[in-house]
């Protein structure tokens, strides 16, 4: 029997890692290259044949990944070193115990990995954590709390568990990872923000020789990049918040499935944590951006896996949101002067047909990496749905969650369009009527409507075939491929006649 | 005996009164109760932790390392006023053998009643500042005024 649940436990903590690795893939993806998308619009001049001479736009991409790599490292670099300073102890330094030290192991054993227990704390220190630095894991365990191991045992140990779990999954590295990844983020969006505000700051320093009414109308000018900007930096940044955070409270159920198969349920582990307090209000907003679930999910979790499905439903509305924001950037880039005001559908082909004699090469690279990062980001999210399916031990993934997934991804690709420059523009003059911009641009549109339906074919693939072929290897390379190649009929119909 | 192994004597010697099942910490507590602030969160944790609550055993440890310390620094200026205050006229050959063995000696007949009252203060600060329940506090009092001899 307890051969059995050590082989169940370390099956969980394989699957975590699967899917903590798929997490952290599709998250560096879509920090990296929206801010670096963002950087290279932002700097054309600067950000040109710097080191590779590939031409507008490329070349301006190309440095703005470069960069955003090297601020990566850099990042993790410093925050694997502060990580080593915080577990540094010195030699003299007294261990856990025999006690503790002999259940760290014996668990330790079981799930497959090797770790060590560190004290760590004063009086006052609660925590028991894990963390990873270089090939080292430790499950740090506040030195208040040792005692745990005699008069809490079985909590004691689930609480151990978890932890191994977590170490055994790959979770503290990966978290540093897309720290660092969101930190770099943050700091070119702030530039490319900034780049936008100086812009504005000197048009209106230009104006104010021609009077107030000059600087009135150059800041009522820039009103709408200003916030379609914000919006933007402020959905994604919002999007990535919520991700991170849902995702963390994901894998804690993971954690606790593994302790469960390793030590017996681990309710009253659960039960001595703090509680949520507050009312309702203050109990949703706890639940949207708290690290852990609420007690009583988790305890629920121990039983109901499908409680675990509903963890991490925001996935969805970050990939429609990274699909709408790379099409809408191809779209900008292959239409400049595109918008419906401008030009017609018969300048739009005529346009794309003139790009593509002048820069062939540039024209086909831009739309092939469009649609592989799109490709991308969504055999991603599809692997991840069969990771999850593994975890509860479905024989399919729960036809409530997948016909969720059109509307979430439906939300994501919204979220985009009304955060983007273009849009806004087209809306605003338009008269904020959406039918009438659809109308204008016909091609835009249909474009996302098909990527949209190209969502729903896939999760009719998956329900229609009950997840057996569609969330193999194959089968989810192939249910990423039908938006992205939906998307693609939509636009050859449109501008290739 | 060096100071430093006194002092654990007596720390060690208070945690087996109060917590005789954590023995086995004593080690981790003694160096804990030296750099209390030591307190960084550094990886995944495993959710919010229980709600404080004082933990007598390493209170102890405190509480010995405190008591220790004081009556180290009175012994260190015996002719001071604070020491002319806190501690008795004969007290000079009974410290000297309280600092070497404070485990077993008292310190009963070396201090007077203001010493007392303030080494009771000190055991009571810091079980309140470990956030010792009012029987816990109790607890730790009562036994540091049995290991230490200031009891009739």
């Amino acid at each position: 029997m307890a051969a059995s649940n050590t082989v169940r436990a370390a099956a969980i903590a394989a699957v975590m890692r699967r899917e903590s690795r798929l997490r952290t893939w599709l998250l560096l993806l879509i920090v990296s290259v929206v801010p670096s998308l963002l950087v290279g619009t932002s700097f054309p001049f600067t950000l040109t044949d710097l080191l590779l001479p590939l031409g507008p736009p490329l070349s301006h991409m190309a440095h703005a990944g470069l960069l955003f790599a090297g601020t990566f490292c850099i990042l993790l670099i410093m925050a694997a070193e502060l990580t080593r300073r915080k577990v540094r102890v010195p030699e003299s330094s007294p261990g856990v115990g025999p006690t503790v030290s002999h259940v760290l192991q014996d668990l330790a054993r079981r799930v497959g990995i090797e770790a060590e227990a560190q004290p760590f704390g004063g009086l006052r220190s609660r925590g028991i954590e894990a963390v990873a630095v270089g090939r080292r894991r430790i499950v740090r365990i506040a030195t208040a709390r040792l005692r745990e191991v005699n008069t809490h045992p079985e909590a004691f140990r689930f609480t151990l568990a978890h932890e191994l779990a977590h170490l055994a999954a790959g979770d503290p590295r990966a978290d540093r990872w897309i720290a660092c990844a969101y930190l770099a983020a943050s700091v070119f969006m702030l530039v490319t923000f900034g780049s936008v505000l100086w812009e504005v700051g000197s048009t209106a320093a230009t104006a104010w020789r021609f009077g107030p009414d000059a600087v009135a109308g150059s800041l009522r000018v820039a009103a709408l990049p200003l916030a379609a900007n914000a919006m933007s930096m402020g959905t994604l940044a919002l999007l990535l918040f919520f991700e991170r955070r849902s995702a963390m409270r994901l894998r804690e159920f993971h954690a606790d499935a593994v302790a469960t198969a390793l030590v017996g349920p681990g309710a009253s582990a659960i039960d001595r944590l703090q509680g949520a307090g507050g009312g309702a209000l203050t109990r949703w907003v706890r639940r949207l951006v708290s690290d852990h679930p609420e007690k009583h999910f988790r305890r629920r979790a121990l039983s109901e896996h499908t409680v675990a499905f509903q963890a991490d439903r925001i996935l969805f509305v970050l990939q429609g949101y990274f699909a709408a924001t790379v099409i809408e950037m191809l779209l900008q880039v292959l239409f400049v002067n595109a918008s419906p005001n401008v030009s017609t559908l018969a300048e739009r082909q005529q346009q794309l047909f003139l790009v593509l004699e002048h820069f062939p090469l540039t024209v086909t690279t831009l739309m092939v990496a469009a649609a592989l990062l799109t490709f991308v980001s969504g055999l991603l999210v599809f692997r991840r749905v069969k990771v999850l399916a593994d975890a509860a031990g479905a024989r399919q993934v729960p036809a409530r969650l997948v016909t969720q997934v059109p509307l979430l991804v439906g939300v994501g690709v919204g979220l985009a369009l009304v955060s983007s420059q273009t849009v806004l523009w087209e809306l605003s003059s338009l008269g904020w009527r959406l039918d009438a911009v659809v109308e204008a641009d016909p091609d835009r549109a249909s474009v996302y409507a098909a990527y949209l339906l190209g969502v729903v074919a896939a999760i009719l693939l998956i329900i229609g075939d009950k997840g057996r072929w569609s969330l193999t290897r194959g089968g989810t390379a192939a249910l990423a491929a039908l938006p992205v190649a939906f998307a693609l009929s939509a636009g050859l119909r449109f501008y290739i006649r | 005996m060096s100071d430093q192994t006194a002092r654990q004597e007596l720390s060690r010697a208070l945690l087996r009164d109060v917590a005789p099942d954590e023995g086995e910490f004593f080690d981790v507590y003694d160096a804990a109760a030296a750099n209390p602030t030591d307190d960084r969160l550094a990886g995944t944790g495993f959710g919010p932790p229980p709600e404080f609550a004082g933990l007598l055993g390493m209170a102890a440890v405190l509480v010995g390392q405190s008591i220790f310390d004081k009556v180290l620094e009175w012994s260190a200026d015996l002719a001071g006023e604070v020491a002319k205050k806190v501690l008795t006229d004969a007290a000079a050959e009974q410290l000297k053998r309280w600092l070497r063995a404070p485990a077993k000696e008292s310190l009963g007949a070396v201090l007077t009643g203001a010493g007392k009252v303030e080494i009771l203060a000190i055991v009571e600060r810091d079980a309140r500042a470990a956030g010792l329940s009012k029987d816990d506090q109790a607890k730790l009092l009562a036994a540091a005024a049995r290991q230490l001899g200031l009891t009739r």
